[in-house]
């Protein structure tokens, strides 16, 4: 199993540092939300642990190696990112033939099941798939390339609900079949709130946040009621944001739920909520 | 380096480069058989070109070794592979691809002398350049010998250049690109002779090909070895400063 530290890693393009001193740790067996606004950094901290960019300053390991230019420690992650790295002229199934070379540990037969639960045809050549066929082929190939680690930047693009959701399914059962490392770089937070156990949010380059889920979420709580005696009650609280329909409110707030009067009902604190107040400062 | 880790990159490689390989030898031996049929009819139409097969050979690999680049490039990071060991198993797969299409072309050299009027690049530089215009050569296994070392080296030289280029453009900014890409054909064409003759009174052109030919064992009597070693030595520079280049490239959008 693999663990992953980062250790004060800056990395400027230009007069824009993108990076400021970054240091996380991302631990073995956990499914991690990799959260931050647009040009928060989350894709050049995903790049320097891949070893497509260079940092500046600062070190990656993989289990205590560095993991700059080592094709040890690289092998034991594989990244999906945006861009398109594979030859165009390609096939699906060469793409999954080669994979197989390049990762041993590829599951060729799991790849083929899955490009029939998306209804990808392995015989199209990767310049002809639409944008959210693009993203599927490269989801199957980090689903099923049996690395330590894998990484999803942004997973989810251009595909259509059904496949979010098949998507999403087979993340959940993938990760239990063969607990290891998940990392996801995403913006759709509502959807993935229920698959993450851990959550690292970047906001201007540095992260503000590296914690369980679980303790996220606790941090507040939400009230819903009629708009009176929702405003009635936040008053002097620390609100992070409400949503109205009509008459009926619903507010987020940090802190504990314990003087909730009886007229409203309490929930649980969304983390896209916590996640939008904590970024938009 | 790892070299378990060079065994996909190797075969990938030389999987890409089969396709082109195939092609151009179907186009070598479909001139050739155009050139027999026309001896055999004694039509009007005569191919003089003898060395013709060697030429293609090396502009096709130099095209191999400027598409080796780039795309493998971003092939390799998506599966993890290190940019030393991505170098390492590009320069050792057009090694391969050298030796190989060196012994097919020696092997041609000697069937086509058969068949007909043909002589070989190499002999025509440092054997019988002067006598094959009225027969082809009788090749000894010595001339078969050397005449497939000086192959290798000459296309593993040819390659390295287009991967030195290829690379070199990949690092350079769009700016730089455009200036490389005016500047030197101009210079080298154009204005080096003209510079030349105005600032050194021609003694530069004089220098560089008295270098030439020592360096390719032509300035006392005819040497291949020395060519040999020199195009290995040239090789050598290419591949260093490529793989200057390679190791610090970033991916790009």
């Amino acid at each position: 199993m693999s663990k992953i530290e980062i250790k004060s890693i800056t990395k400027t393009f230009g007069e824009i540092a993108a990076l400021k001193e970054v240091s996380v740790t991302f631990e073995e067996n956990h499914i991690y939300g990799l959260l931050g606004r647009n040009g928060a950094g989350k894709t050049t901290l995903l790049n320097l642990l891949t070893g497509k960019l260079f940092p500046d300053s600062g070190e990656i390991l993989i289990d205590g190696e560095r993991a700059l230019e080592n094709d040890r420690a690289l092998s034991k992650m594989y990244c999906m990112t945006e861009l398109n790295l594979y030859p165009e002229k390609m096939r699906v199934k060469e793409a999954f033939r080669w994979s197989a070379e390049f990762y041993p540990d590829f599951n060729t037969e799991y790849a083929n099941s899955l490009c029939e639960k998306f209804e990808l045809k392995t015989n199209l050549k990767i310049r002809n798939l639409s944008t959210g066929y693009h993203s599927i082929f490269k989801i199957i190939i980090a689903l099923s390339c049996g690395t330590e680690i894998v990484i999803f930047d942004e997973p989810v693009l251009g595909l259509d609900a059904n496949h979010r959701e098949l998507f999403y399914k087979e993340l959940i059962q993938n990760f239990s079949d063969a607990p290891r490392t998940f990392i996801l770089s995403t913006h759709l937070i509502e959807e993935i709130a229920s698959i993450i156990d851990r959550v690292v949010i970047i906001k201007n380059g540095k992260i503000i946040m590296d914690d369980e889920v679980q303790n996220v979420i606790s941090m507040g709580f939400s009230v819903s009621g009629s708009a009176d005696a929702v405003d009635e009650y936040i008053k002097r609280k620390r609100v992070l944001g409400f949503d109205t329909l009509g008459n009926f409110k619903s507010a987020y707030l940090l802190g504990k739920s314990d003087d909730v009067p009886s007229s409203l009902e309490v929930g649980k604190l969304e983390l896209q909520k916590l996640f939008i107040q904590l970024t938009n400062a | 380096m790892n070299t378990i880790k060079m065994k996909a990159p190797i075969k990938y490689h030389l999987r890409s480069f089969r396709k082109t390989i195939q092609i151009m030898y179907l186009c070598v031996y479909l001139v050739m058989l155009l050139t027999v049929i026309s001896n055999i009819f004694k039509t009007p139409f005569s191919f003089e070109s003898n060395s013709m097969m060697e030429f293609v050979s090396a502009i096709t690999i130099f095209v191999i070794g400027l598409v080796s680049f780039k795309e493998y490039f971003k092939f390799s990071l998506a599966n993890g592979i290190s940019r030393k060991t991505q170098f390492f198993s590009t320069t050792a797969a057009l090694g391969i691809l050298s030796t190989v299409l060196a012994f097919i072309d020696t092997i041609n050299c000697l069937i086509f002398t058969h068949i007909t009027h043909y002589c070989p690049l190499f002999l025509q530089i440092y054997g019988i350049g002067s006598s094959f215009s009225d027969s082809s050569p009788i090749l000894t296994p010595q001339m078969l010998f050397e005449n497939f070392l000086w192959l290798v080296f000459l296309y593993f030289l040819v390659s390295m250049i287009g991967l030195f280029i290829t690379t070199l453009y990949y690092r350079m900014n769009r700016g730089f690109k455009i200036a490389v890409s005016i500047f030197v054909p101009v210079v080298l064409i154009n204005g080096f002779e003209p510079l030349d003759s105005y600032f050194f009174a021609g003694k530069l052109t004089a220098v560089l090909q008295n270098f030439l030919s020592v360096a390719f064992g032509l300035s006392n009597g005819c040497n291949p070895y020395i060519a040999m070693v020199s195009m290995f030595v040239f090789a050598f520079f290419f591949a260093a400063l490529t793989y200057l280049l390679a190791r610090k490239a970033s991916i790009k959008n």
